[in-house]
């Protein structure tokens, strides 16, 4: 039995580490840990607040650590009429949604843990537009009015992002020329795409707060009109997995806008080994973008319902058609293909 | 109502906030820094007893009924002694007393997980508060300074 381990973790030890470390499932974790720790004392500072100081002396940072071990312990409630399994496993299954794309995203040249050559950008937008899915079943499940109607407002929130998102993501294929992240990536290496593609950027980036779910367009767990949206029933480890889910979803559109349009992995050469180089350089990218990216969050009042689909469907949907006629008209007349 | 423009709604929010990651906290970390009392915070009443005549005109004129007047071991006369439960730092046995006995500090910090620990006796009432006792991790007593640009924002506050 011991021998068969050995030699299968021998055979398959480049695969293993990428799902186990990096960027695997504890990448993915402690990443997820340090973006809420990160949250909070940016938006603190903001604020002119201090955030938390008091678990582990330096900066509060166990207070997540803290509050994930209260979240643990505690009891797991299943309201009287839910779909227990449902319930169950809809909230489980949520954070596997997210995770799941960020295999595709290439961390430096030829690694990702899904590396194939292909149809990666289109597999990418496939998987993260289940994850609303699960988040109506979500709200089903629990059998209760503010869940269900957080669900829905999931789903009038997608319409609204999810189809000007897809729409700005096709202009990098045309521009591009190609559905694979990696090539995509590899192209940016002299010049970001979001030069050649700010409008569709623009888009991208309006549509990304639909599409995390975060102010101004926290429309689904609006705090001061519903309970807690969806996840109003959800108790103890469930909800520590349902808010995990959430900050997963953050990391990958936030990699994704870094693959797209900040040149993913590329910058100057300051580690000798390249892994270790793209690594550095897609993190440091993407903390900068969250940093932005809570900014916007505390800076803005939260849009009404009807607000932002009126905001999606009139403006941001013609814009990133638009965007698509002109990456057309500049790739295939001006520069001639 | 005029409609804001695009800059006004959109762009000055977004720096206005992102100004602030360059500001100092406003708030402290309160067991471990301490803002010095303002010099007339009305906190705890300490009693001089050597200047008190036991008049009981504090007893007299306390709104809240929080001032009794006690006998004490060895003395003559009455002293105050007060109920902090019911008290209610109005500061008018201070203003009352006709030779200055009583007086207050600037500190607050009078909970008690007894009530009856919040009866301070005449003894009691002539030692003053230690802050040192009460939040032994008490690293640094910040003073309280007006600066101009703190007085420039309450003036367009008011």
């Amino acid at each position: 039995m011991i021998d068969w381990l050995i030699e299968f973790i021998r055979v398959n030890l480049d695969p293993l580490f990428k799902i186990i470390i990096f960027p695997g499932i504890t990448f993915i974790m402690l990443f997820t840990i340090f973006a809420v720790w990160y949250q909070r004392k940016f938006l603190a500072r903001l604020m002119l607040r201090m955030g938390p100081v008091h678990a582990g002396r330096v900066m509060g940072w166990l207070q997540l650590i803290a509050d994930s071990l209260k979240l643990l312990t505690k009891e797991i409630i299943f309201p009287a009429y839910s779909y227990k399994k449902l319930f169950l496993l809809s909230a489980i299954t949520l954070p596997v949604i997210p995770a799941a794309a960020i295999a595709l995203i290439p961390f430096a040249p030829g690694y990702a843990i899904f590396n194939v050559k292909g149809y990666t950008g289109l597999l990418f937008l496939g998987i993260m537009s289940l994850y609303p899915i699960f988040i109506v079943l979500m709200g089903w499940a629990s059998n209760n009015k503010f869940t269900l109607i957080g669900a829905f407002r999931t789903i009038y929130l997608d319409v609204a992002g999810e189809i000007p998102i897809f729409l700005s993501v096709l202009g990098v294929f045309i521009w591009a020329g190609t559905y694979d992240l990696q090539d995509i990536v590899a192209m940016q290496s002299s010049m970001w795409f979001v030069i050649p593609q700010f409008l569709g950027f623009i888009v991208f980036f309006i549509s990304y707060f639909a599409m995390i779910e975060k102010a101004p367009m926290d429309i689904p767990e609006a705090e001061t009109e519903l309970v807690f949206g969806y996840r109003t029933e959800y108790t103890g480890a469930l909800f520590l997995d349902t808010m995990l889910g959430d900050y997963i979803n953050i990391l990958a559109w936030s990699l994704m806008m870094v693959t797209l349009y900040f040149g993913g992995y590329n910058g100057p050469a300051i580690f000798p080994d390249p892994l270790l180089n793209g690594a550095f350089w897609i993190l440091f990218k993407l903390i900068i973008l969250l940093a932005i990216t809570f900014t916007v969050i505390i800076s803005y009042a939260r849009l009404r319902i009807d607000q932002a689909i009126r905001l999606g469907w009139y403006y941001l949907i013609p814009l990133a058609l638009l965007n698509l006629i002109i990456t057309v008209i500049i790739k295939y007349v001006v520069l001639g293909g | 109502m005029k409609k804001k423009g695009f800059i006004s709604r959109v762009v000055t929010p977004f720096v206005t906030v992102l100004k602030h990651a360059a500001y100092k906290p406003v708030t402290h970390k309160y067991p471990y820094e301490r803002l010095e009392g303002f010099p007339r915070t009305r906190g705890r009443i300490v009693l001089k007893m050597d200047e008190c005549i036991g008049c009981g005109a504090c007893g007299y004129i306390c709104p809240d009924f929080a001032i009794m007047m006690k006998p004490v071991e060895g003395k003559d006369l009455t002293y105050p002694a007060i109920d902090f439960l019911k008290c209610s730092f109005c500061g008018l046995c201070v203003e009352i007393c006709p030779r200055d006995a009583l007086e207050m500090q600037s500190v607050v910090e009078l909970g008690s997980s007894n009530y009856r620990d919040l009866t301070y006796y005449p003894e009691r009432m002539t030692e003053p508060e230690d802050i040192k006792k009460l939040l032994p991790e008490l690293k640094y007593v910040l003073t309280p300074v007006a600066t101009k640009e703190g007085m420039k924002y309450i003036r367009r506050r008011v």
